[in-house]
């Protein structure tokens, strides 16, 4: 069966936009801060090649199988990409890690994309397919929910997002919005005419980013200004003070606050 | 269909909190020192420091200080909001040393954990006491530029 002329493309046009990706990040010494980010990438790739393979060579069942797999392993690798954001924004990391707060709110939200996921019922006139919209709405509830949580937290834990992060991070805030977007219109039309062009509006918009994210990490980090001397020392003297205070007040319950 | 419901509103608080941040954090790339210590509010230390003083040295079993003159040692109705402005200040403040090739790292941790360290409710109170205080004075006698 052949697949029509835009279809192609846009399917070619992903392994790659992700083969660039891999490629500047390797260039420009990226490996190392964006591991799982280069490892989603690589998996897209192989994926999308052994797909095809197995596609035109092997059974429907072996393909609805592989194909399977290969959602249930993206969807590992994109929550992987949200944490690897989180592991660098927060990043020396202190109080996160026991923060109750935090963990509590990652838990609510596997429960609610869970709960939710479990009471629609998209129209779909096979089971695979129902399952495929519930699979897809799940995974982008889970990463749109963690991203959130993310841009929160470090808000209130008052962390800095540097430039190349935040572009990763901009590139997660589109994609999370038209997830949930392109999710809910499937759960609302199912697999009915319009699945096919929403379905190309998710991979362009897929590729806008992937697009975004090369030029993005192609650029050096703006290098760190120094600070004048007056406000270097302005901040040493107020933070120094709010110390000093602190230790003049809690000194005598020393023991008990630290 | 209320499943479908429940994703549109999720999607609307999830937009909300993106250009929330977005916004925030445009300000914060924009923000000078002076216009950070411009918007911190006097506390008065002294007031602070009797509250904490009072449940960390309770005089027998009873609390010396009142709620009612607790409340007013706060600074009444704004005391609290006052308190919460200037603790966004203080993380502002940690986001902008951030921005900066700062070399002594433990001072934003200093930051950030006097404002946010959960359970720390005095410390907090008593952090952001001295940091408006302080940073007022600091303001008011010689702004840098």
């Amino acid at each position: 069966m052949r697949l029509p002329l835009l279809d192609t493309a846009l399917w070619a046009a992903g392994p790659f936009l992700n083969a660039a990706l891999v490629c500047v990040i390797c260039l420009r010494r990226r490996l190392r801060t964006f591991p799982v980010l280069a490892s989603w990438c690589a998996f897209t790739i192989a994926s999308a090649i052994a797909l095809f393979f197995i596609y035109r060579q092997a059974s429907r069942d072996t393909y609805a199988i592989a194909y399977w797999l290969v959602e249930g392993v993206d969807a590992l690798l994109q929550i992987g990409v949200v944490a690897e954001v989180a592991r660098i924004v927060f990043s020396p990391r202190d109080s996160l890690g026991k923060n109750r707060l935090w963990l509590t709110s990652l838990v609510a939200v596997g429960v609610v994309a869970f709960a939710i996921v479990w009471w629609i019922h998209p129209t779909s006139s096979t089971r695979a397919g129902v399952w495929e919209i519930r699979g897809d709405l799940f995974t982008s509830l889970i990463v749109s929910g963690m991203f959130t949580l993310v841009l929160l937290m470090s808000q209130r834990l008052g962390f800095h997002w540097r430039s190349q992060v935040m572009s990763i991070g901009y590139g997660l805030m589109v994609w999370a919005v038209f997830a949930l977007v392109i999710g809910l219109l499937h759960g609302y039309w199912g697999r009915s005419s319009h699945y096919l062009g929403i379905e190309h509006a998710r991979m362009a918009i897929y590729l806008c980013i992937l697009s975004y994210w090369i030029f993005a990490l192609w650029r050096n980090e703006p290098e760190r200004e120094q600070l004048s001397p007056e406000i270097h020392d302005a901040i040493l003297h107020v933070t120094d003070k709010v110390s000093y205070d602190l230790a003049k007040v809690l000194g005598t319950r020393g023991k008990e606050f630290h | 269909m209320v499943g479908l419901a429940i994703v549109g509103f999720l999607l609307l608080v999830i937009i909300g909190i993106q250009v929330r941040f977005f916004l925030r954090r445009r300000a914060q790339q924009n923000t000078t020192w002076n216009t950070l210590l411009a918007r911190i509010e006097p506390l008065n230390f002294a007031d602070l420091e009797r509250i904490a003083k009072a449940y960390l040295e309770p005089r027998g079993n009873q609390l010396e200080l009142q709620p009612q003159a607790m409340w007013r040692l706060l600074g009444g109705a704004d005391g609290l909001p006052r308190l919460r402005r200037n603790a966004e200040v203080m993380l502002d403040l940690a986001m902008f040393v951030q921005r900066w090739n700062f070399e002594d790292a433990t001072v934003v941790a200093e930051i950030r954990q006097s404002v946010s360290k959960p359970g720390w409710g005095f410390r907090m109170i008593l952090s952001q006491g001295s940091f408006g205080h302080s940073a007022f004075i600091r303001y008011q006698g010689n702004r840098v530029s």
